[in-house]
């Protein structure tokens, strides 16, 4: 008799009895089938820039229909959003919005895209699924927004319907993502190259915590491996952390910090490196790579200057890559 | 109305309050996730069945 089922969506591969949800709280073992409680029950919706995902090389300024449920396949200790990505969809309130509606809804606000985000999408991967089939169709963008921890089959059915993608790349080590977040970096690492290799643009955030993962060896470990892997085109955004959950006892993120992840960043070679969290910061601008005048200057989410003139730089006619028109 | 009164109407007031948090919460705590769901539950996909305990 085979009573035992063996999600296959996520690494950690739980296996649940009758009655057993998994490590996400959303998928459950129901008369012999896995059931997933998140399909069409977020409880989130957003309409916000797309700078806040943050996605700075595609639609600046357009608005992006935000949702989530709850559940999560991380816990990490320092999670930002944990009131709804730790906990089940029973102790969440949530509104019944079928993937239809999510659609209807975006393109009546006048958002260019959906975006699936704050917990992570991963774990409601049949509702981002039929919702992002059904955007494509209608014309708007399918912007996901994780932590990447998914299996290659899943992350390559999903693909083809996604278009841009900002990728938590916690850290560069397997022992950061162990104590950090109970998971591992290779599927992490894996999720973007293959989003890279199937056409989705994709960002990249670290977010640097104060005695974690903040030393300029294991900074220019991860810059590294996010030009040699991803191109010097792939935007690499250094996020401040802030006192959360389970890593109250930290300070914030020195803005002395971000300045050295950034600088390292700039070092190696990246073109496009952002220091986030911290508005007005130099680091949130976007520089020409070729001319280094600022292209996009930005103060938090909102753009004060855009000097972009059909995807290239209006100073020195350089290409910058991204998606700048649909 | 007297002071006395408005007293007796405030604190039945009150306790009418408190006696509706305490049976919203209960019916918060006795759901469960799939009973506040009104349709069936979606079918997950990316799965498999297992002769493999559960561990």
């Amino acid at each position: 008799m085979n009573k035992i089922i063996e999600c296959e969506l996520c690494p950690r591969h739980c296996r649940l009895a009758e009655g057993e949800r998994g490590d996400c709280r959303v998928r459950i073992h129901l008369d012999g089938e896995l059931k997933t409680l998140a399909y069409a029950n977020p409880c989130s919706v957003h309409i916000d820039p797309i700078e806040k995902k943050p996605l700075y090389h595609v639609l600046p300024t357009s608005g992006s229909f935000s949702i989530a449920t709850a559940g999560c396949n991380l816990h990490c200790k320092y999670c930002q959003n944990w009131q709804i990505s730790q906990r089940p969809p029973e102790e969440t309130q949530n509104y019944e919005l079928s993937p239809e509606a999510v659609v209807r809804e975006a393109l009546s606000s006048g958002c260019r895209s959906i975006a699936y985000t704050y917990s992570d999408p991963i774990i409601f991967y049949e509702y981002v699924y039929d919702t992002a089939r059904l955007a494509k169709d209608k014309g708007l963008l399918n912007v996901f927004v994780t932590a990447g921890y998914i299996e290659q089959p899943p992350l390559k059915k999903l693909c083809p319907y996604l278009d841009a993608a900002n990728v938590d790349l916690k850290g560069i080590t397997d022992e950061f993502y162990q104590s950090m977040s109970d998971a591992h970096l290779k599927p992490v690492q894996d999720c973007i190259l293959t989003m890279k290799r199937l056409g989705v643009w994709v960002e990249i955030t670290n977010l640097v915590v104060p005695t974690w993962n903040d030393s300029p060896g294991d900074v220019r470990a991860l810059v590294r491996w996010v030009k040699e892997s991803c191109g010097a085109d792939t935007p690499l955004h250094f996020s401040k952390f802030s006192p959360m959950h389970q890593l109250k006892n930290l300070p914030p993120t020195p803005v002395s910090t971000l300045d050295m992840a950034w600088e390292i960043a700039k070092s190696e070679g990246l073109h496009y490196a952002y220091i986030g969290n911290i508005p007005g910061h130099p680091g949130n601008n976007t520089y020409c790579p070729g001319c280094k005048n600022i292209l996009i200057k930005r103060i938090g989410y909102t753009i004060t200057e855009n000097h972009l003139a059909d995807g290239r730089c209006e100073f020195c006619q350089h290409p910058i890559a991204g998606i700048w028109t649909r | 109305m007297t002071r006395r009164e408005f007293l007796k109407r405030m604190y039945g007031f009150t306790v009418g309050l408190f006696a509706l948090y305490v049976l919203r919460t209960l019916a918060i705590f006795t759901k469960t996730s799939e009973d506040r769901h009104s349709r069936p539950l979606k079918k997950a996909q990316f799965y498999r069945r297992s002769d493999r305990l559960a561990g």
